[in-house]
């Protein structure tokens, strides 16, 4: 059974590529792209629609690479009835994501001070292996914060309800219980609260470069040349840690429940099990945890600003536009062959992106349709998109998630060898300070497709909507 | 032969790949090369000891286990081991001593932060009496 190319931005991965498979698989990709689509991330969407309950296809959107079981860049929805829940369809780091805050500066005020605000920012914000956060969590902090999400933030004082107005889900979800939480996950969760991370984690500073829709752009609060901050992080060692143990729980039910998997990366449980249940119950912990975690991070960044611009919050400006999920799982409603069904939507490295009207967007987006916040590498853009009724009748709502790898870490340490990338980027007008030794290296723009072909992708097949594109000026990384 | 492992990368993530005479040293190396994507071991010291106890099903099971256990006292205690030293080594349960330092940022260089051990890819075998064993990382 060949591939085949369903039009300029799709290719079909026919039943019987791998045995089992009861869906086909779609990749939204172009020729461009697909020069370096994996021929294991073909296998592991293929392997994915293999598993029970999988309705329509296995998709994987254009930034798409070799994950664990699931590839990165995944979306896999399931029946409820029949259907399953994997750990590997969310991701180690659940609820990694992404969000996007406004301000009324402008470029050209803060071109003179991005220096010391770079520094400020990295020395506020803890980042890189081995670091630890300024909250020092108790026990009952850990719990209530599992449950409440970032509301647990800013009702400590880390931001502002308005916030939670402009995130995913409130930033929380509801049905977290902390007592199937394992004590390691307690524990790796105390000291990272407000942390970054490391890897490709960062904190970006950026300017509104271009706005491709200024009717959307308006309602979202943004201009040209406007400063914005972007926070892209998770849920740090805790979601790892409930990672780790339910990939031991569900090596168990995948036995339990005499489950047929091409890799024993895809372990998982029907939906209505048990472990399941659990699993989702954890899940949300996590995710939760990761919404607290990018709200404290705003807050200091807030702060961080009103600092070094001595300037009052009002004139700052500084408002969340959203925040939004890449690795996460939730029950939605769609609409698959003429019919309302609810779906255990896994996203892996992929953005929910919800269209005009949908019911669980916030009042003052409810016409624009939800904003999709894509990271691009350190050096080129980022973009802010939206959400299509294309999408969501094609792809469950859902579009790419960022820029996705070209080359491995020692590639692209070898490539950076006798370079200074941290003046390359100085060159261009980006400041970068990263803590761990070879970060930047790793991070460089050559290592990462072209977020602009992997946008332009995603306009193009209608699963998302251009609004703005960003560029970065100042970069913190782990 | 000497024990000992290489470091490879896949686009995403690293991994390593591990060689000794015995199960005991695939085990010992694996925790040493985990070690090694923490910081430079050069400049960890001897100044602790940990003993770490794991159960499980199987050995490759088991491997994972040892390797995601090592992953959270980093990340707890930020525990980096220099040597280590299995002692006891079944199909069901491993325990072994390490021996190294904490994490210190003015000490220590900041390598690449391990998320976990897994099962991707996993091997470990016996070929022409050398073992060894294969292990991706999610960074």
């Amino acid at each position: 059974m060949n591939i085949r190319r369903l039009d300029k931005y799709r290719i079909e991965i026919p039943i019987g590529y791998v045995e089992g498979m009861r869906v086909p698989g779609i990749i939204y990709i172009d020729e461009v792209l697909e020069k370096y689509l994996e021929e294991d991330a073909i296998r592991q969407v293929a392997n994915v629609a293999t598993l029970p309950g999988i309705v329509k296809a296995s998709y994987a959107m254009p930034d798409i690479h070799t994950g664990y079981g699931f590839a990165i860049g995944g979306v896999a929805a399931f029946a409820l009835d029949q259907g399953v829940v994997s750990p590997g369809g969310v991701g180690y780091d659940i609820n990694c994501g992404v969000r996007l805050v406004r301000t009324n500066l402008v470029k050209d005020e803060v071109i003179p001070k991005i220096r010391t605000l770079v520094e400020v920012l990295s020395f506020e914000i803890p980042s890189g292996v081995g670091s630890k956060g300024k909250l020092k969590l108790s026990k009952e902090d850990e719990r209530q914060l599992m449950i409440k999400g970032a509301k647990w933030a800013v009702e400590n004082g880390y931001g502002e309800v308005d916030d939670l107005m402009h995130t995913e889900s409130g930033g929380c979800l509801e049905g977290a219980d902390p007592s199937l939480i394992s004590e390691k996950a307690y524990e790796r969760g105390r000291a990272q609260q407000g942390t970054l991370g490391s890897g490709n984690h960062f904190l970006e500073i950026q300017y509104v470069e271009e706005v491709y829709d200024k009717k959307s752009a308006d309602a979202l609060g943004l201009f040209p040349e406007q400063i914005t901050v972007m926070i892209h992080t998770g849920s740090r060692g805790f979601g790892h840690q409930i990672c780790t143990d339910f990939i031991e729980i569900m090596a168990k039910a995948v036995k339990k429940y005499d489950i047929f998997l091409p890799d024993r990366e895809l372990v998982c449980a029907p939906i209505n099990s048990e472990e399941a249940r659990q699993y989702i119950s954890a899940m949300k912990a996590a995710a939760n945890y990761a919404w607290a975690n990018r709200q404290c991070i705003m807050h200091w960044t807030r702060e961080a600003f009103m600092k070094v611009f001595e300037i009052s919050p009002r004139d700052l400006g500084m408002r969340l536009i959203y925040d939004v999920a890449h690795n996460i799982a939730k029950v939605e409603e769609h609409v698959v062959d003429g019919k309302k069904m609810k779906l255990m939507v896994h996203r892996k490295g992929a953005t929910r992106a919800f269209p005009p009207g949908h019911p669980e967007l916030p009042e003052i987006y409810k016409n624009i349709g939800q904003p999709v916040l894509i990271p691009g590498d350190m050096g080129r853009a980022s973009y802010v998109l939206l959400g299509t009724k294309e999408g969501m009748e094609e792809s469950f709502g859902s579009t790419c998630h960022g820029a996705g790898r070209v080359l491995s870490r020692h590639q692209a340490i070898k490539k950076a060898k006798g370079r200074s990338i941290r003046k390359e980027m100085e060159e261009i007008g980006i400041i970068v300070k990263s803590a761990g030794r070879e970060t930047l290296a790793e991070e460089m723009s050559e290592a990462y497709k072209d977020i602009n072909n992997v946008v332009e992708v995603v306009a193009n097949a209608k699963i998302s909507k251009k609004v703005a594109k960003l560029r970065p000026i100042g970069v913190v990384k782990g | 032969m000497k024990p000992h492992f290489q470091v490879f990368d896949t686009t995403g993530d690293v991994g390593i790949n591990v060689f000794g005479n015995n199960l005991k040293e695939i085990f010992e190396q694996a925790a040493i090369g985990l070690f090694s994507f923490f910081t430079d071991l050069e400049s960890i010291e001897e100044n602790i000891i940990k003993t770490v106890s794991i159960d499980a099903e199987s050995y490759e099971n088991l491997l994972i286990k040892w390797l995601n256990e090592l992953i959270f006292l980093f990340d707890v205690e930020g525990f980096i081991g220099k040597r280590v030293k299995i002692n006891n080594l079944n199909e069901k349960s491993l325990t072994a001593k390490i021996m190294g330092d904490l994490f210190d940022e003015k000490k220590h260089s900041q390598g690449i932060l391990i998320k976990a051990a897994t099962y991707h890819k996993l091997k470990l075998e016996k070929k022409n009496k050398v073992w060894s064993a294969s292990i991706l990382f999610d960074i």
